[in-house]
């Protein structure tokens, strides 16, 4: 496997607003820590509230510039010039927002939802953009008609769809989801996980998620990262990870999460 | 003896298209000392019917149902004051979204404190009162599980995070010894540890002070390991309803069976990144109801009967509305 992104001794500090009479400290702190992540893997960001999961995953898709450390990405870029180069990264790491509903404008049909990122992004003519917004549709199981609806014109699952063709159709190679099922219900969410999937499987792309439903996290991530108070405290495979969990606090969100499992009548544990 | 009886709660909404049923013949039954689950996806009326109970629904919806009744006590012939009163005392809702439900201007010690009933007070001096009033709120925020009360007191809603909000909810709901615990989707968003503790907490309740417990929501994890039965809800029907024993090893509705192949957890068998298995499409808005059994268009099951929907049909004390069952051959 290829490596596709690494981070080396990722830091991110948010300090706290100065107060009168006080000195400035620091509110959160993140890392420092590396991180990589291969070609075609699944990676499942798991922790507590205010762990930094949400802000790792904005430093990875390039919202915020961490304080410290660097985000490598290891694809040669087709472009030469510096400038060039740092664009057609960011292109590389998209990202899905935690609500759907919320990150898509309710002023935009979701043809100009989706025409956005590609006039900011690329050259592509009026025409050329159409084209990829209908194939980008219908590869996220839309219709083509959809172009000319509203957000709020759309159920659930299909904002979802909409916030992925957003993501998708840059070309990335790296997606980055916050929370991508959280707010969804349960049939809408096997649909996206299944989607997720599919996507993954024909376009070899590479998904890192955060996710506080570690049913999920078991069936779909090839690797898991745990973090707890801006420090990665165990990575590893996810089976590994859920059979033996070495640090107290995985130890305590893997056990919350089996004990929640119903045992079998048959005597099977279910895993 | 049931404490909540609902039988064939039918909800209606004023819309230019005419009258809509969002709810549409629902059931439901809460027993004493039981935990019973309402699943359903959003959008299917489990809202409606927790706010049918507590009374708070706007005037133009129209309610009709051969019965709700409270211990046998009919709610919807009830006065307001009546009817408040068994709001006050016996049932207690914790609603959605807990910080939004919670005064922004007024802190939480102090919301918690104006909630005591006069009755656990007492007599005294004005001083001897409020101190009372504090000791009941500062046991009852112990009691489910938030150790750092002076903090919590003193902050107003916008400074606390979800979960502490959603266990202030919860221990306000419990501050007048309520009867029945109405919990709509309490576990929302919430990391597995925090879950298993509001989880534990509630089956202590259940357990030490016989409370009943109405778990409103979509996480059948959380469900399956704590609730005694469960009622599954789609677009306002009542589609199954037993014990969740039977209805996790045989569910005769399809929709159930979706329901509960859609938590991978609950599959042994199931490989990493397989496909799960999904009923298409999505829940149909309110204004493109199908006629008869509302799964239709997305059952596979479906044949040319399903118009018309489906009387309850009863096995024991699991009660389920299909045409064509599954298990049906077993039968």
């Amino acid at each position: 496997m290829t490596t596709i992104l690494s981070a080396k001794a990722l830091t991110y500090v948010s300090e706290a607003p100065r107060r009168f009479g006080r000195r400035k400290h620091e509110a959160f702190k993140l890392g420092p820590f590396d991180l990589t992540i291969e070609k075609a893997e699944t990676v499942a960001i798991i922790g507590g509230n205010r762990s930094g999961k949400s802000v790792l995953a904005r430093l990875l898709c390039g919202a915020m510039q961490p304080t410290d450390g660097e985000i490598i990405f290891h694809q040669d870029a087709p472009h030469s010039s510096t400038a060039a180069k740092q664009q057609w990264q960011k292109q590389q790491v998209r990202m899905i927002f935690q609500r759907s509903s919320e990150s898509l404008n309710p002023a935009l049909t979701i043809g100009g939802i989706l025409h956005e990122p590609l006039k900011l992004n690329t050259d592509l003519s009026y025409a050329q953009r159409e084209e990829k917004i209908a194939a980008v549709l219908s590869q996220v199981g839309l219709l083509r008609e959809h172009y000319f609806f509203y957000p709020h014109m759309l159920s659930d699952g299909q904002q979802q769809r909409v916030a992925m063709a957003r993501a998708l159709i840059l070309n990335p190679s790296v997606i980055v989801a916050d929370e991508p099922f959280a707010a969804l219900d349960p049939s809408v969410r096997s649909q996206t996980v299944n989607l997720i999937l599919q996507l993954q499987r024909d376009l070899g792309l590479s998904f890192v998620f955060i996710s506080h439903n570690l049913g999920i996290v078991r069936h779909i991530a090839d690797r898991m990262v745990v973090m707890n108070e801006g420090q990665i405290i165990e990575a590893g495979r996810t089976d590994t990870l859920f059979r033996w969990p070495k640090h107290e606090i995985t130890q305590r969100l893997i056990s919350a999460h089996q004990s929640l499992i119903p045992q079998a009548s048959d005597g099977k544990r279910l895993k | 003896m049931a404490l909540l009886d609902i039988k064939n709660l039918t909800l209606e909404i004023d819309t230019e298209a005419g009258w809509i049923k969002a709810l549409d013949k629902a059931n439901l039954m809460v027993k004493e000392n039981e935990i019973q689950a309402l699943v359903g996806e959003s959008g299917s009326g489990k809202s409606l019917i927790v706010r049918a109970i507590s009374g708070g629904l706007p005037q133009q919806m129209r309610i009709t149902a051969d019965r709700l009744t409270w211990r046998g006590k009919n709610l919807l012939a009830m006065n307001g004051e009546e009817r408040r009163e068994i709001m006050r005392r016996d049932i207690a809702v914790v609603f959605q979204d807990p910080i939004g439900t919670l005064d922004p201007t007024v802190s939480l010690g102090e919301q918690l404190e104006e909630s005591v009933p006069y009755e656990f007070v007492g007599s005294g001096w004005f001083w001897q009162k409020r101190a009372v009033r504090r000791k009941i709120a500062i046991q009852l925020l112990h009691k489910v599980g938030i150790k750092d009360h002076v903090a919590t007191m003193r902050a107003y809603p916008h400074q606390i995070t979800t979960d502490i909000g959603q266990k202030f909810m919860i221990a306000m709901a419990l501050v007048s010894q309520p009867a029945l615990l109405i919990a709509d989707d309490p576990t929302r968003g919430m990391e597995a540890t925090t879950k298993t503790q509001i989880l534990k907490l509630f089956k202590r309740l259940n357990q030490t002070k016989g409370l009943s417990i109405l778990f409103v929501g979509h996480d059948l994890l959380a469900i399956s390991s704590m609730a005694d039965s469960m009622t599954v809800l789609y677009c306002g029907q009542t589609v199954e309803s037993g014990p969740i024993q039977k209805l996790q090893k045989r569910p005769l509705h399809p929709y159930t069976k979706a329901l509960m192949e859609s938590a991978p957890s609950f599959r042994v068998d199931l490989a990493p990144k397989s496909p799960l298995v999904t009923l298409p499409g999505t829940i149909p808005t309110l204004q493109h109801l199908p006629i008869g059994c509302r799964l239709g268009p997305r059952c596979e099951r479906a044949q040319k009967t399903c118009v018309q929907a489906p009387e309850i049909r009863k096995i024991h004390d699991h009660q389920y509305s299909c045409h064509f069952p599954l298990h049906s051959k077993a039968k």
